[in-house]
């Protein structure tokens, strides 16, 4: 990525840091790489969709699917 | 006493969205990639994690109904689609600057997603712990 780019996207970052935080702050560590690879992405993905709903309700009274 | 409940429920739900989580440092006169750095403040999915940590322990204290548990559930996987959605953005966006658009929408799906998520936790009569 340039770095008149990475300007645009990492100010685009912070302004979206008031819509979605946590999100954006991952977003944020992955963008302060010098060179991303689509593995980088393919582990932020991971990383959003580890914890599914019984995780986080170990004791929820709906199945499992 | 609703309108109370709802209006309660917008502010916390804005105070979690604005939690500050990262922090731009460019140093003077630095202005290359490499010397672009990150701070973040540790809050990684805090928002998220604090509404469904509160109501995770509210259903194994209080076993509340099923249909309950549904809604948080489909809230929950809503907010998730939508974060895979923002990611998917910012990937295209990273080599495609004309591709903005999407991605700020992708990003207040997300923002929105997350308001639902925690908003109806606590009108679940949830308090959502710090």
């Amino acid at each position: 990525m340039s770095p008149q780019m990475l300007g645009i996207v990492l100010f685009a970052l912070q302004e979206a840091i008031k819509a979605a935080p946590s999100l954006v702050s991952d977003l944020g560590q992955l963008f302060s790489k010098s060179d991303v690879t689509p593995a980088d992405w393919e582990t932020l993905r991971t990383k959003v969709s580890a914890k599914g709903y019984h995780d986080y309700v170990p004791e929820s009274q709906l199945p499992r699917s | 006493m609703k309108t109370l409940q709802k209006l309660r429920s917008l502010l916390l739900a804005t105070a979690l969205i604005a939690i500050p989580a990262v922090t731009l440092v460019t140093a003077a006169g630095c202005r290359s990639v490499e010397q672009t750095t990150y701070r973040t403040a540790g809050t990684a999915h805090i928002a998220v994690d604090r509404a469904m940590i509160s109501w995770g322990a509210y259903v194994a204290k209080f076993k509340p109904p099923a249909a309950q548990e549904i809604a948080v559930k489909e809230a929950y996987e809503r907010y998730q689609s939508a974060s895979l959605a923002v990611i998917n953005s910012a990937q295209i966006y990273s080599t495609n600057k004309d591709t903005k658009s999407d991605f700020d929408t992708a990003l207040a799906t997300a923002s929105v997603a997350l308001s639902e998520l925690v908003g109806l936790i606590q009108e679940f009569g949830v308090e959502i712990v710090e």
